[in-house]
Formats: structure tokens, C-alpha cells, sequence
């Protein structure tokens, strides 16, 4: 009787590197005098924002265009060619108000919002702590949003507009090499798994437990198994019926229903989790503070344009900054001391979560860094899952169906 | 006596009205309330008296750090001690320091001072903080006057406030 083969997991080290840049500092000693609206300012993450990114600007500037003069938005002169350095600002003419948001709470539907805030009216504004100034000539406006940090080259025109000639982003920012690996290991990317919700389908997500936990397939199947080393959820794992989240009261023989799919989503996991290490991330749907920005790539299709994903993630590499719209419309903690969201190293691996599809790209810097760009695409809909060898930063997909005509 | 006009009786029905003058029934023009104070610093609390009210002190403070001070009967807000109050009347001069102090003034021209940022919504330590770890250099002794302010905040304390000036007028 052939013996069974016993196969080891592999194993790769892990270590929370930025952790600690997210940590919100308690304020120690003075006592709370009911100041509910205590530190709700989101003007330090601004100015927090603007300083660190004009260094970095004002650093690259010389090597950019020597000899031009870097000036305030308040010492602009009129004619003259010089350098700005500020924070963008897009006027939109379609962007929603607060009020908007005020009404629409109150219906239990969430009505439908327009995919794209975008008109051809659209127009932006330079500010620093001196002053705005409008923006015209060779800056698009469907490419960039609010909140972008970006040294200008033109000169100020006789309408008080600044007619941009030349743009200058911070770019990508510098790459540790990765340490030469001999053997494959991968790491299983999914998100979107939706327990709960009416396209989750149970068998679906079972088998792809199984695959990973090696319970599927031939030796063949299961030696590729063994060389997943982690498992990434990548937000909206569960899905909680809108009509309990809508402020009114829950009956109490509905309030045990409330807490079901995450009990769901538990039962899953806990086989996962027995075979190896899973990391957790919240998405915009989960049960989660309303003050991690969710849906930053999802928010730059909202206001600007570009020909896929990819691009957009490509974008927030150039400009250093995962969340450029929060919190202008994405929802953030009034942090006051720091931004967290500044890129400051180029990572290997960027991804996000809860896509339409699965799209990839190895993107390319100017000083040879490389970054494996991932979209992934929503489980529940399309059963697939993304797969990256941490050898050489491939990435394949795991695709499951549960119908036989697929 | 100053930088404003002197005006210690009211105006004759033909001179021009200005801008926030408001008629009252029996022909005199009723100025706003800053030009009462204005009148009164300059003529004279005295003449002031005579004019509008009966009895009560009430403090001079013309300099925009006092816009939320209530100007009620009785001692104000900020004064210590009434011996200061009496004195004022006496002198009809100005009380351009204020019980802060030198110390609270040097903190509120740091607060002002838009190198360090927005000085809203954080404690004055706090901002100092940030702005040394952001390499700004601001003024050294300015800690060193943050860490020996009292942690309580009280309007009628002596010493420098660990809140920025818009705290809680805002």
C-alpha cells in the first residue's frame, strides 16, 4: 500500500513595516470638557502634506529646470517665468454637496449615484499658504485631483490665471532591492468575498479553502498548494442588508440575523487559518471605522479620468500618495501631526481590492524600480482569485466555478 | 489723546451719518457699541459715564484680542483683582497688557504665525512639537514656557494657556 506523501507548507517571514505610521497618538493629560469637535481639523494633514511634499519638490526642482526661480503663489509677477509649488484643487461642477449626502441618508435605498463627477468645465487652482491661483495651459484637468502636490513651471498671464508650460511630480520614490529568492513561494490575493450577500456563493468560496488547504486536487495540485505561504483578504468580506444600516430601530427577532454573516465568515476562515497565516483587510462594506479610506483608486475614477485602473494606481505611485482625494471625498482621521498616506519607498508589490476584473502590469521606474501592479477582482462575482509568486513578482490567477457550462 | 477721533457730545442732527449709526426716537444717533468704547477711551471714562451709564465699571480694551470679553457690569472677565478696575477709571488710560502677560503674548504671536501651520484643533505643545520634528526650528524657550503652563484651562489664571487663542471661541 503506497505510503501517503506528507507535504510542508512554506513558509515566509513577515513583518508589519508600516503599522506604527497609522497610530493615532492619544492626547495625554488634559481632561475631556466635552469638546466633541476636539482635533476634527483636517487643515494639518494639508499643511503636513504640502511641507513634506515641497521639499521633496524643492529638492528635484534644481536638476529639473536650473536657473528658474521658485516662487510663493502671492510673489507671482506677472510675465515673469517662474516655479510654483502647491496643492492642487479641481473645481467640479458636478461634484455632489454635503447637503446632498444630508438627504440621501434618509431613504433606505442608497440612490444611485453617476459613475464620473467629470465635466469639461472642470478647472484647477494652485494654493499654497499665500494664496490660489487658477490654473490654465498644459495641465489637463481630467488627469489629476484635489489634493495633488505638484511644482509648476509658466508664468502668471494679464486674466491673474497661471499659464502652466511644464509639470513637475515627485516620481516614484526610491526601491529597496528585493533579496534574490531560490525557490517559488506564493502569497493567494482575494477580496470581494461578500459572505452573506445574495451573489455569495458558499460552494465557490469551499473550494477555493479547500485548493489552498490542500485538500483538493492530485500530488500535482496539492505540491502547488503547499508553496502558498500567506493568504491576503482584501476587504468586503462580508455584506450586511442595507435595511440594518439605515438608522432605524432592528427588530429584535431580526438582531441575531445582523451578526450571520460574519459568524459565516468566521467558520471559513478558521479552516484557513489552520493551515496558514491570513491577513484580514477592511473594505468599504465591512464593519469597519468609516475613517480608513476605503476606495482610493475607486475615488480617482470618480474625478479624473484614465485608460484603465492600472493607470490611476500608477498615478498615486508618481505623486507619492496612496489617498490624494481624503479627505477632500474620502473619509480620513484629521491626523495632525503627519500624513500616513505619503509613499515613501516604492513598494514591489501594489494592489487593490474589489475591482470589475483582473488586470496586472509591471510598472517601471525611471531608476529601475519595479512594481507588480494588481487589480483584483470582486470573488463573489467572478470566483477568481490572484496568485504572486514572490520569486519574481508573477502573478496568475485561481479561478473556481461551481457550474458546469462555465 | 490717540489715533481716534474725539467725540464727547453727540452729533447735530445736520452732520452726515455714518455707516452703523442708528437713529434713536428723541434725535440722537446711537453709534455701535465699539465706537462707545472708543469715545469713552478717549474722552474720558467719566464723560462716558455721564452720557450712557449708570454706575458699573466696565473695561476699556479696544485691541482685537479682546473681541469675546463680555462687557457686563462689574469686574470683567480677566481682571484679577478689582484694585486693577479702579485703577483703570481712575487713569482713563488703556490696559493694552493683559493678565497674561508678556509670556501669553509671545505664545499668541507663535500661534499667529503661519510657518508652523494651522494652530486650530491642536494644543500649543502639540503644534511646537510638529513643527521642530518638520525642522521648522521654532522658538526654544517657547517649550520650555508650554511645559511649565498649568493643565487646566482657566480664564482668570495667570499663566500661559496650553491652547491656542481660538480655543473655544471658535
Amino acid at each position: 500500500m503506497p505510503v501517503p506523501m506528507t507535504m510542508e507548507r512554506k513558509q515566509a517571514a513577515y513583518t508589519n513595516l508600516r503599522l506604527a505610521a497609522f497610530a493615532i497618538c492619544r492626547i495625554r493629560g488634559t481632561p475631556s470638557r466635552g469638546r466633541s469637535t476636539k482635533g476634527q481639523q483636517y487643515s494639518h494633514i494639508y499643511f503636513t502634506r504640502l511641507h513634506h511634499m515641497r521639499n521633496l519638490l524643492h529638492a528635484l526642482v534644481p536638476s529639473w529646470k536650473p536657473q528658474v526661480p521658485v516662487t510663493t503663489v502671492l510673489g507671482l509677477e506677472e510675465g515673469k517665468d517662474c516655479i510654483i509649488v502647491g496643492t492642487l484643487y479641481k473645481h467640479m461642477k458636478l461634484k455632489p454637496s454635503i447637503l446632498d449626502e444630508y438627504s440621501k441618508e434618509r431613504s433606505a435605498i442608497p440612490l444611485v449615484k453617476p459613475h464620473n463627477f467629470m465635466h469639461p468645465d472642470d478647472h484647477l487652482i494652485l494654493e499654497d499658504e499665500s494664496g490660489r491661483v487658477t490654473l490654465a495651459g498644459a495641465i489637463a484637468p481630467a488627469e489629476y485631483v484635489t489634493g495633488v502636490v505638484l511644482a509648476l513651471r509658466g508664468k502668471e498671464t494679464s486674466a491673474g490665471n497661471f499659464l502652466v508650460e511644464d509639470v513637475l511630480e515627485a516620481g516614484l520614490p526610491h526601491q529597496t532591492s528585493l533579496s534574490a529568492a531560490d525557490e517559488d513561494k506564493y502569497v493567494v490575493f482575494v477580496s470581494g468575498l461578500s459572505v452573506g450577500s445574495a451573489t455569495f456563493n458558499p460552494l465557490q468560496f469551499q473550494f477555493l479553502i479547500d485548493h489552498i488547504t490542500g485538500h483538493l486536487g492530485d500530488e500535482n495540485e496539492q505540491s502547488i498548494a503547499s508553496k502558498i505561504a500567506r493568504v491576503v483578504v482584501a476587504g468586503n468580506s462580508v455584506h450586511i442588508s442595507p435595511r440594518f444600516l439605515n438608522g432605524q430601530m432592528v427588530a429584535s427577532k431580526d438582531q441575531s440575523r445582523i451578526a450571520e454573516p460574519i459568524k459565516e465568515l468566521d467558520i471559513m476562515l478558521t479552516q484557513l487559518v489552520a493551515s496558514l497565516p491570513v491577513d484580514i483587510m477592511p473594505g468599504c462594506h465591512d464593519p469597519a471605522n468609516f475613517s480608513l479610506p476605503q476606495q482610493t483608486i475607486d475615488d480617482l475614477y470618480k474625478y479624473s479620468d484614465a485608460k484603465d485602473r492600472l493607470e490611476f494606481m500608477e498615478r498615486t505611485l508618481r505623486w507619492r500618495h496612496l489617498a490624494p482625494t481624503a479627505p477632500n471625498s474620502l473619509g480620513c482621521y484629521p491626523y495632525t501631526d503627519k500624513d500616513p498616506f505619503l509613499i515613501d519607498s516604492c513598494p514591489h508589490v501594489y494592489f487593490v481590492g474589489n475591482q470589475d476584473k483582473y488586470e496586472t502590469r509591471l510598472f517601471e521606474g525611471p531608476e529601475k524600480q519595479k512594481v507588480r501592479l494588481i487589480c483584483i477582482p470582486r470573488f463573489s462575482d467572478s470566483g477568481v482569485a490572484v496568485m504572486l509568486n514572490l520569486r519574481n513578482l508573477e502573478c496568475s490567477t485561481l479561478s473556481f466555478s461551481t457550474s458546469f457550462d462555465a | 489723546m490717540g489715533r481716534f477721533a474725539s467725540r464727547s457730545t453727540a452729533p447735530r442732527l445736520d452732520e452726515t451719518r455714518r455707516a452703523g449709526d442708528r437713529a434713536v426716537g428723541n434725535g440722537r444717533v446711537k453709534t455701535s457699541r465699539t465706537k462707545e468704547l472708543i469715545n469713552m477711551a478717549s474722552s474720558g471714562v467719566k464723560d462716558f459715564y455721564r452720557q450712557k451709564k449708570k454706575g458699573g465699571a466696565t473695561k476699556a480694551s479696544p485691541s482685537s484680542k479682546k473681541k469675546t470679553q463680555q462687557y457686563t457690569g462689574g469686574a470683567s472677565v480677566g481682571a484679577s483683582d478689582t484694585a486693577q478696575t479702579s485703577a483703570l477709571v481712575s487713569h482713563g488710560s488703556w490696559d493694552l497688557k493683559d493678565d497674561f502677560g508678556d509670556q501669553e503674548e509671545q505664545l499668541r504671536q507663535f500661534d499667529m504665525d503661519l510657518k508652523f501651520g494651522p494652530c486650530i484643533g491642536v494644543t500649543r505643545l502639540q503644534r511646537w512639537e510638529r513643527a521642530s520634528a518638520m525642522g521648522l526650528q521654532p522658538p526654544a524657550h517657547l517649550r520650555d514656557l508650554l511645559l511649565r503652563a498649568p493643565s487646566t484651562k482657566n480664564h482668570s489664571s495667570s499663566g500661559p494657556s496650553p491652547e491656542c487663542l481660538w480655543e473655544g471661541k471658535v
